[in-house]
């Protein structure tokens, strides 16, 4: 995936600080297959 | 399912209501887990996952002119699009590139092993706090 240059700079120069995590997932799920 | 989602490094913890059709996922901090890892669980164990409804924070950035939030390293964790009863946050995440942001929506149904980024359709919107 293309990133944006600045994006590509936030990531090298501030580890942790441009990060994207799932915190919470409500997944609707059907019965067996 | 529970036990199978449960072991998947990064996740806090699994409730699932069989009756409900639901399974709600906690997951800790700094992990990196996709949504596509506990789809794929859900579907080793037997059930099809459906749409979900996920809050995740991340960066918003442009992706090959679509808007995105990244994880660590770059990745692509989900296209951002706005939910239909939520146009007007669209102008605000264009406001927000480049920033740590908290983003609540609906995530549909993804077809096994679908190449395509998955789509977060987002209805909330925060600035993330500071970590």
């Amino acid at each position: 995936m293309r990133l944006t240059a600045l994006s590509l700079v936030m990531f090298l120069l501030l580890p942790g600080a441009a990060g994207a995590q799932l915190q919470e997932v409500r997944q609707t799920i059907f019965g067996m297959d | 399912m529970r036990v199978a989602v449960s072991k998947i490094n990064g996740i806090d913890s699994v409730a699932v209501s069989l009756n409900r059709g639901v399974a709600v996922i906690r997951l800790k901090p700094e992990n990196r887990v996709t949504l596509e890892r506990v789809r794929e669980a859900i579907r080793a164990n037997g059930f099809t996952p459906k749409e979900a409804e996920v809050r995740a924070r991340g960066t918003v950035v442009d992706d090959s002119g679509h808007l995105a939030l990244v994880m660590p390293g770059g990745d692509v964790a989900f296209r951002l699009a706005p939910d239909s009863h939520a146009l007007g946050i669209f102008g605000e995440l264009q406001h927000l590139r480049d920033q740590d942001v908290t983003v609540e929506g609906r995530v549909p149904e993804t077809a096994r092993g679908a190449r395509e980024p998955v789509v977060l359709q987002a209805r909330a919107l925060s600035k993330s706090p500071t970590r």
